[in-house]
């Protein structure tokens, strides 16, 4: 659990530093965009690499059973998220170009795949079937929130004459690709409620969150033509909170599979309690 | 472009060389393609992944003819190249999209493969598309973006791949066709019904005859597994395995309308040259005018039935609760054809029994019992014509066998009675109990299980019956039986004395006997919940849990070890049968506890359940009702309270 600390210790204080500089103007002008953009760079980097080394943690353990799969999707998709990050920072930091939309979005886009399709395997290995349990519910908000964006966002943009179809296209994409992703993700949690393997889980679905709320907000500030602007800016942290996050989960979950049996010491009590006690190497 | 000086014809070049680039994803992913479904190679299904191919071609027109994907050359120092054009976008999506598609099928393929040499090829090929995958990414998407031009990598990187691939087809034999081809136009030009199999049992080849036997058309079966057609299809491992051919295998293959069709067939194995066999050939002969005397038969069943309207569609009852039954105990299909047939017609002795006998409404004596005992004999004497109905007569010759020897009309006992007869047995009592009788109404549903229960291991195969019970406590009686009778209630909520009753059947018996059943259901049940443990948390999270249950056994004494994601239980301990299950109790809430910590409530419940399912009603209350709450168990000393 040490590691699992110093990890999420080192997470805070990064994005202490990043609040830092967006809150006190610390940098400004294309700074500013070059800080922004390589601290997503990082971000993504520390996302894909914690997931490629839960990958082959599992690995490590024994012959490759489906277990395996779920990782190496959710870090394909990760690394195509990383490519979407560098390319998007060529364009805006290198090249001085408007990034959006891109073939950084490509990446983007393309990503989505994988990222499922590792949530379904995490789904499929539980065995429980996926309309179960709490699922239509699930669906139904998802369902309403849909609706409300479509009203609230969705619609407004598409009525819009200032901005082009691919953009109108990819500003109603992010927001429902991210749905698409929050409904799996909360269905495994509902199905290991309560138990270790879902605090992993638990990470995952905040960052995918973040990337949500981060993609729609971006959607709407960038429809109104005021993300450039420092404040609004901000939303970038939620992004990165999201690859933060989402590093947390792999780590946390490779520490649980890594988790060690340590015989209780003697103690006054006579009873002998017992607990699973996550260990560092 | 190295070979000119003149821009507008370097330009020129680069277009026309980059028309290799634009279709090299799509042959990557045709190719990835063909190794995955090679045994498709030849069916109109497979042609129709000729469309990818589409997105080339339609990137092709506007790259030759306008500047939107190649805008321009920009002179280097070592040659003109080109600087990409607006849409470029698009093409990266299709470039990256099919080459990552590739990739994964590849690796997919390179992973599910048990086979060195497919494992080999697969490993070159990754790296052949992995080269074009991310290094394309870099040289010609990223630098270009950053408006550096680097030398022109893309010829390098496809030679990699091109000596990659080539590898594998040079060293592994990749794309090996001709034995395939040779075999595809023998056995299409033969007029029986013929099918190929692979040593992955999956069909590579049939005949046009076997097509119109089974009602498919052309292409579509290959290269999908043989189960499809054929559920018994595990003699063909035993054909692979013993190299022997294997003649007139009466069995069914499915039609595409899903229709069984009764055939005879014969395998032989195919060998590579080498003497290593690759797979099986079969020859199926169509047995259906066999049927036309079942029909007949069946149709005599019903008839039987029919004499007496509380008998009315007994057959068919206890034909759907057979199936039901050995549905649980997943056999394959042929027995359960074989068992359908002989559960309809398991009572067509009776047509030998006079009227008077048989619908007597008071107690039969000795001489008309003698009578009634005949009814499997006269059955056995009906069927026994039929060549296509021998393997089921045994079934309906033994049906009322008890599992305690005490049955007609050979007093076989336990397993020496075939399996599909005590599977009848438990479903001709259950319909005979909840239907009413000129002498007797329907019996309740408690009434029933009671009855079913005290003849558990006497009357009845003890886990067969624990099965259906299981099968049984699913579902409301009148939907069981298929009636509208009110008088039925479901068997959901058992009373403690109904659960008392079960149980104290399961622990009846001398100690060793009740230990060793006890202990084989514990290992497997805890085998399971590990099994699935490993799977969704992995390896070691086992060994953790492992070694917690190994500190408890050894500070509490307990007889129990785990290793291996096994539980052992040692032998000879010196704890009486309640002292035991009591130490049973300790560890099972224990290694329940520690697993659902790990997996939850939800999922651990349903692990166990799936798990539970297996043993039947009996084990699966001892474990949920007394196993893991406080509870007294019903048993003494090794012998049940009754």
């Amino acid at each position: 659990m040490k590691k699992f600390k110093i990890v999420l210790f080192s997470a805070v204080v990064f994005m202490l530093v990043e609040t830092s500089v967006y809150a006190f103007r610390l940098l400004d002008g294309h700074n500013h965009v070059v800080f922004a953009d390589v601290s997503a760079v990082i971000a993504a980097v520390v996302a894909f690499g914690a997931l490629a080394h839960a990958l082959v943690g599992y690995r490590r353990q024994g012959p490759i059973d489906k277990s395996v799969y779920k990782w190496f999707s959710l870090a394909i998709g990760i690394f195509l998220y990383f490519l979407g990050e560098l390319t998007w920072m060529i364009y805006e930091a290198v090249l001085s170009k408007d990034p959006y939309p891109s073939v950084a979005d490509a990446f983007w886009l393309l990503g989505y795949i994988p990222l499922f399709i590792g949530l379904m395997y995490a789904i499929r290995e539980t065995r429980v079937s996926f309309f179960s349990a709490r699922t239509p519910l699930l669906c139904l908000v998802a369902g309403t929130i849909i609706a409300a964006s479509f009203v609230f966002l969705m619609r407004p943009i598409l009525a819009s004459t200032e901005i082009s179809s691919l953009e109108k296209l990819f500003d109603l994409a992010y927001p429902i690709l991210d749905l698409l992703l929050i409904i799996p993700t909360l269905t495994i949690l509902v199905f290991y409620e309560g138990g270790l393997l879902g605090k992993p889980w638990l990470f995952i679905l905040a960052g995918f969150i973040s990337f949500a709320i981060g993609d729609s907000l971006f959607s709407y500030f960038s429809w109104i033509g005021i993300y450039e602007l420092l404040p609004f800016r901000l939303i970038d942290l939620l992004w990165l909170v999201g690859y933060l996050a989402i590093a947390l989960g792999a780590i946390y979950s490779e520490i649980i599979a890594e988790m060690r049996f340590e015989p209780p010491r003697k103690s006054e009590s006579s009873e002998t309690e017992f607990e699973l006690m996550p260990t560092c190497k | 472009m190295r070979v000119t000086s003149i821009p507008d014809v370097a330009l020129t070049g680069e277009k026309i060389c980059s028309i290799g680039y634009i279709f090299l994803p799509s042959f990557l992913l045709y190719f990835a393609l063909v190794f995955v479904k090679r045994d498709e190679l030849f069916s109109k299904r497979f042609l129709l992944h000729g469309l990818i191919f589409i997105p080339p071609a339609v990137f092709l027109v506007p790259m030759l003819l306008s500047n939107v994907l190649i805008e321009r050359v920009v002179r280097t120092s070592w040659g003109f190249t080109a600087v990409l054009g607006p849409s470029y976008f698009g093409f990266a999506v299709y470039q990256v999209g099919f080459l990552a598609i590739a990739f994964q099928l590849i690796l997919k393929a390179y992973l599910q493969s048990n086979e060195k040499r497919i494992k080999n090829e697969a490993l070159f090929i990754q790296i052949g598309i992995a080269i074009p995958f991310f290094g394309g990414s870099i040289t010609d998407i990223i630098l270009p973006l950053l408006g550096k031009h680097p030398f022109e990598l893309g010829f390098i990187l496809t030679a990699f791949s091109g000596i990659a691939i080539g590898y594998a087809i040079a060293k592994h034999k990749l794309m090996i066709l001709d034995s395939s081809l040779t075999a595809k136009v023998v056995l299409s030009t033969m007029a029986s019904s013929l099918f190929v199999a692979n040593s992955e049992k999956k069909i590579t080849m049939l005949n046009k005859s076997m097509l119109d036997l089974l009602g498919y058309k052309h292409g579509e079966l290959l290269g999908r597994k043989i189960d499809t057609v054929w559920r018994d299809s595990k003699i063909i491992d035993e054909n692979l395995t013993s190299g022997q051919r294997i003649n007139d295998y009466h069995t069914f293959l499915l039609a595409k309308n899903r229709k069984p069709v009764p055939v005879s067939v014969s395998l032989s194995v195919l060998l590579d040259e080498a003497g290593t066999p690759i797979g099986s050939v079969g020859v199926a002969e169509d047995l259906r005018k066999m049927q036309t005397y079942l029909t007949t038969v069946t149709s005599l069943a019903e008839t039987v039935d029919a004499r007496d309207t509380s008998t009315a569609g007994h057959s068919r009852r206890v034909r759907d609760l057979s199936i039901s039954l050995a549905n649980m105990l997943q056999l394959n299909s042929d027995f359960m054809r074989e068992l359908e047939i002989a559960a309809l017609l398991h009572d067509i002795g009776k047509v030998g029994i006079r009227d008077k006998v048989l619908f007597k409404p008071g107690p039969l004596n000795e001489a008309e019992w003698r009578q009634i005992k005949t009814h499997p004999l006269v059955a056995v004497r009906i069927l026994e014509p039929i060549p296509f109905l021998r393997e089921m007569i045994p079934i309906i010759r033994y049906h009322h066998e008890r599992f305690d020897g005490h049955g007609y009309p050979a007093a076989l006992v336990g397993s020496e009675i075939p399996l599909g007869a005590r599977i009848i047995a438990v479903a001709d009592s259950f319909d005979a109990m909840a239907s009413a009788r000129h002498y007797r109404p329907a019996l309740t549903s408690a009434q029933i299980f009671n009855e079913l229960v005290q003849g558990r291991g006497t009357q009845f195969d003890p886990e067969l019956l624990d099965l259906f019970l299981t099968w049984l406590r699913e579902y409301e009686l009148e939907d069981v039986l298929g009636k509208s009778a009110d008088f039925h209630e479901g068997l959901q909520d058992l009373t403690d004395e109904q659960v008392e009753l079960l149980i104290s059947k399961l622990l009846i018996g001398n100690q060793n006997e009740v230990e060793e059943r006890i202990a084989r259901s514990f290992i497997e049940i805890s085998g399971n919940l590990f099994d699935e443990l490993k799977k969704l948390a992995g390896f070691r999270i086992c060994e953790t849990i492992g070694g917690k249950l190994n500190e408890f056994s050894k500070q509490n004494g307990a007889p129990f070890y785990v290793g291996e994601g096994r539980v052992r239980i040692e032998a000879n301990s010196s704890f009486g049968l309640d002292e035991l299950i009591e130490e049973y109790r300790k560890f099972f809430l224990l290694l329940s506890q520690s697993v659902s910590d790990v997996v939850g409530k939800r999922l651990f419940d349903r692990m166990l359940m799936d798990a539970l399912a297996k043993h039947g009603e009996a084990v699966k209350l001892l474990y949920t009702e007394y196993l893991l709450k406080d509870k007294k168990l019903p048993v003494y000393k090794g012998v049940a309270v009754t």
